[in-house]
């Protein structure tokens, strides 16, 4: 019974690393805790549930009205993001030019695939009114849909607000952030109500696994999906200029901006990555439940544990706080139904982790000082080595 | 009839300003006054809330209906007496180890025990009633057979309560030690180094603020007469006192109740104003999410605009008091 | 000659307060200047306000005959200035190879033959080169630092105190490298408390004392000025 909590908590903690790894980006870069990050993957699910529904023509789920209305926001959205994302783009001038030359036919096929996500189902619409659409397509447009939105959105927030409070701490961003919060809450709130959605995805196969684990076609999603991304972005902070500079700014703004980093370039594309990953987890979190407006703002808390264990900027610490609070929430769960408790208790463990990490070793866990000097380690290893070797070479 | 109508509309209305004036004059001495970023406020205020509904309403033994609850009976008073000192040592408790941690992540940390503390009020049922609440919870004063006057004299007990408790925060405000949390707040090594215990002027504001929104909680309770842990004590209510606060003024008493009037008020006007249905969209139905984004627009604008809110800080000179006051403690 | 850098009648500080008052700076091609003075005086203000992240009260900067006043330090970095900061000047979770790549960030094209070049100045490196520098020692750090910035080799660098806080050993390898890399034809202007030191390799140098020029004159001058002598070299 216990693997499979720990397959559950793994499937969960795919959805926190990607909410905690933006979380965490956002944080080193911009040195401030953005409260609004869960309405992030909130605005994400819903903007992958609005092109779902549409594609999957599924009208059980929307009102005929709502459903053109939504699809001429879309069209909207994109165009006005297209070109704003074109125009910042072109006026990050002094951005350096390889990493340009490189991003900008990125960028037009990413507005490339948005504008055939949002056509393809008018087309559909207009045709036929296929009756069901195969998961994996639906679900690729609706998430290529879903992270140019957010990521849009994320700059959008960047320039219209958090820009203007940089020089005055972390505090002022911060309380604009639970503020920003609210009114993306409400906002979704108002444009869908408050009741549960669907995505419209067939339920698919399950695979065993073996040990009696059978995953759902959905936890399979949410387990592969999960490990593309970390690993996606892993090659983007490990080996790309973009991804070096994001570290770089993260360690230190200042720093970054007098050796002649382009800070406002990496400040764009480190709220798109970031909110992009949120989308994605948003996503994975409402084909995990289900999709409703307080959802990213219930599992922030979760997101901030992650972050904080695993060191505040580190996005390698998000990856393992994320894990490690997904695998905690269900593990705690199998403990606390052993003991006879109610397992709705279970979320206490791992805020109960977040505080006492904050008051015990508030850098996290792959922050500041190591833990472990690896290298130091390895030294004692290979001299207690060399010493065995030492001792059997005579006897030889 | 009317008459009697309008005053009913001012004695609620009066009655709930007193409660969020109480929260924010609590808030105030924490985040104003000494720079302690509370996002845990609804905890204390549930606690407050509780503490008090237990002591005062007599014991409710599980049923077919409904869970029941542990209570006393006790007098009111008592209640709100309780009230205070259960939210002042859960103050203490929390202050302990997190008054030292820098804002965001003290804020992060308050949220994330006010969670703890919700989660088990709804979890802690056989004492709490859990989510079904917690139900006829006693006025202060009950004129008998006459509702009206029995909130009436609520209302004025409220009232009574802010004036005490405003008079006494301003005055212990001016007072040195209030200078020195100002101090603190604004540069505190310079105060550690002037010899301040800054760990310890931060406990006390942590504790006296925690313990006014353990009243505020109290007088909630008996106001509704009943309270329940999925709609009321929720982060929503934190970032309501947390808009009065930031829209009066962060640091000044006068501002913060402003700040509550003028919040508090347009949740009011708003709620009694009906809104048209436009036909495609039906105003009225999404007038709470609206009411919520404009306040939340509120804070970013104030955020961006006027990030000392409308009427500002008072000019209590902070700079000087350390030099004026005696390196006693 | 037209100098490569001159700083004008310089008053600069933070908010109202005013730090630096009056203070001229000029950089000739291919000089070593130091500046030196007590803690406090001002040095660190001078350098941050020459490099664009202080905004002056007043006076101007000039950079080959341009007026920089006011330039953002990323277009500073690309006209060939560079600044290392007096602390925090690596980024500590990059490995020693990234922070140089980081250092060449406005560089087009592969990095890797002038990480080759720099890694030959400062051979210590070249086996801890994928160590995050937050792990390196002290003096590791500084060549870091130094190497970093010596990724766009340019033309004038600001050095804030490179030797605040190494052993002594360190302190002499430190400035040696900053001998070489003068040698090697960059202008530099540098910050130290090792004034007899620093002077004595500087072919100029000016003392700042309460934000104001005391003395200025060439390395040798200053060396022997006996009233620089007894007030900032300690007798
Ligand atoms: N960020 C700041 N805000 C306000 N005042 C500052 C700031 N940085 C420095 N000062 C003040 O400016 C004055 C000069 O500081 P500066 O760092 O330029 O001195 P310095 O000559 O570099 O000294 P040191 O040798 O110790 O590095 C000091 O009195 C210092 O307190
Ligand atoms: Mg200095």
């Amino acid at each position: 019974m216990i693997h499979e909590f720990i397959v559950n908590g793994i499937a969960l903690g795919s959805i926190f690393v990607l909410g905690a790894v933006g979380l965490s980006l956002i944080y080193g870069v911009r040195n401030f805790a953005n409260f609004a990050h869960g309405d992030i993957l909130t605005l994400g699910a819903y903007l992958a549930f609005t092109v779902n529904v549409i594609f999957a023509w599924n009208w059980v789920s929307v009102a005929p009205s709502m459903a053109v209305a939504t699809v001429l926001l879309g069209i909207a959205a994109a165009g006005l993001g297209g070109a704003l994302g074109l125009r910042l783009f072109f006026r990050a001038r002094g951005a350096p030019p390889s990493p340009r030359r490189r991003g900008l036919p990125l960028l037009f096929l990413l507005v490339g695939i948005l504008a055939l996500g949002i056509s393809l189902p008018i087309l559909n619409l207009v045709r036929l009114g296929i009756s069901e659409v195969a998961l994996p397509t639906g679900l690729l447009l609706s998430g290529v849909t879903a992270i140019i939105g957010a990521g849009l959105a994320g700059v959008l927030f960047e320039h219209s607000i958090f820009r203007h409070l940089q020089y005055r701490g972390p505090v002022p961003s911060l309380i604009a952030s639970i503020g920003l919060a609210f009114i993306l809450q409400n906002v979704i709130s108002a444009i869908y109500g408050t009741d549960q959605r669907f995505f419209s995805v067939s339920s698919g196969v399950g695979l065993d696994v073996g040990a009696g684990i059978v995953l759902t076609m959905v936890k399979q999603y949410m387990i592969v999906i999960g490990i593309l991304l970390v690993v996606l972005l892993h090659v983007v902070l490990r080996y790309t200029k973009l991804g070096k500079a994001m570290r770089a700014t993260s360690d230190n703004l200042d720093l970054a901006r007098v050796t002649g980093i382009n800070v406002r370039w990496v400040i764009i594309w480190t709220w798109v990555i970031g909110a992009g990953s949120a989308a994605i987890g948003g996503i994975l979190l409402g084909l995990n439940a289900q999709v409703k407006p307080l959802m990213g703002f219930g599992i922030l808390l979760f997101i901030f544990a992650a972050v904080i264990l695993g060191g505040i900027g580190s996005a390698y610490g998000a990856l393992l706080g994320g894990f490690v609070i997904g695998i905690t929430n269900e593990v705690s769960k199998a403990l606390l139904f052993r003991a006879g408790f109610d397992t709705a208790w279970s979320p206490a463990f791992p805020f109960a982790i977040m505080v006492a990490m904050l008051l015990i070793r508030p850098e996290g866990l792959l922050g500041g000082e190591p833990l472990v000097r690896w290298g130091a380690l390895r030294a004692s290893l290979s001299r207690f080595a060399r010493r065995i070797r030492g001792l059997r070479a005579p006897s030889r | 009839m009317v008459e009697l109508g309008f005053l009913r509309e001012i004695v609620f209305f009066m009655s709930f300003l007193g409660i969020f004036a109480l929260l924010v004059l609590g808030l105030n001495l924490q985040w104003g006054y000494t720079g302690l970023f509370n996002i845990g406020v609804a905890a204390f205020f549930a606690v407050g809330a509780y503490t008090s509904a237990i002591l005062i309403t007599p014991n409710v033994p599980p049923s077919d209906f409904y869970p029941g609850h542990l209570g006393f009976g006790l007098p009111w008073a008592v209640g709100i007496i309780g009230a205070v000192l259960v939210a002042a040592v859960l103050g203490f408790l929390i202050a302990i180890p997190t008054v030292r941690l820098r804002a965001d992540y003290l804020a992060i940390a308050t949220l994330g025990l006010a969670e703890i503390i919700r989660l088990s009020l709804i979890q802690s049922e056989s004492i709490t009633a859990g989510t079904i609440g917690l139900r006829n919870i006693p006025s202060p004063v009950i004129v008998p057979g006459d509702p009206f006057l029995t909130n009436v004299a609520f209302a004025v007990i409220v009232v009574l309560a802010v004036v005490v408790l405003y008079v006494f925060i301003e005055f212990v405000g001016r007072s040195p030690w209030g200078r020195v949390l100002k101090a603190i707040r604004d540069d505190e090594d310079a105060a550690v180094a002037l010899g301040k215990n800054a760990f310890s002027y931060k406990v006390q504001a942590f504790v006296l603020g925690a313990a006014m929104m353990g009243a505020a909680g109290a007088l909630f309770g008996s106001f509704l007469h009943f309270i329940e842990p999925l709609t009321s004590f929720t982060p929503i209510d934190t970032f309501f006192i947390w808009v009065m606060v930031i829209l009066g003024g962060a640091g000044n008493n006068r501002g913060v109740l402003v700040g509550a009037f003028l919040v508090w008020g347009f949740q009011f006007l708003i709620i009694r104003t009906p809104f048209p249905d436009l036909g495609f969209v039906d105003l009225e139905s999404k007038k709470a999410f609206l009411q919520l984004i404009a306040l939340g627009l509120l804070v970013v604008l104030v955020m961006l605009l006027r990030p000392r809110g409308i009427l500002g800080e008072e000019k209590v000179i902070s700079r000087g008091v350390l030099k004026g006051t005696k390196r006693s403690t | 000659m037209q100098p490569l850098l001159k700083a004008e009648a310089i008053h600069s500080g933070y908010g109202d307060v005013e730090i630096v008052h009056n203070v001229s700076v000029v950089v000739n091609k291919g000089e070593l200047v130091t500046i030196i003075g007590p803690n406090g005086a001002g040095k660190s203000t001078l350098i941050k306000t020459i490099f664009g992240l202080l905004a002056p009260m007043a006076g101007r900067i000039w950079y080959q005959g341009r007026d920089v006043t006011g330039t953002e330090p990323d277009k500073l970095v690309r006209m060939g200035l560079s600044y290392v900061p007096q602390v925090d000047n690596v980024f500590p979770r990059l490995t020693v190879i990234e922070n140089l790549e980081m250092g060449g960030f406005v560089r087009e094209g592969d990095l890797t033959p002038r990480i080759d070049v720099v890694l030959e100045m400062f051979p210590s490196l070249k086996e801890k080169a994928s160590v995050r520098s937050r792990n390196l020692s002290g003096g590791e750090k500084q060549m870091v630092a130094l190497g970093k910035t010596l990724m766009l080799d340019p033309e004038v660098m600001l050095i804030d105190e490179p030797s605040a806080g190494l052993a002594p050993n360190l302190v002499e390898a430190v400035l040696e490298k900053i001998r070489e890399i003068n040698e090697a034809g960059t202008a530099i202007v540098i910050v130290e408390q090792n004034a007899r030191k620093a002077l004595s390799m500087a072919h100029r140098g000016y003392v700042l004392d309460m934000g104001e020029t005391k003395y200025e004159g060439t390395g040798e001058d200053l060396l022997a000025d006996p009233r620089v002598g007894r007030m900032y070299l300690g007798g």
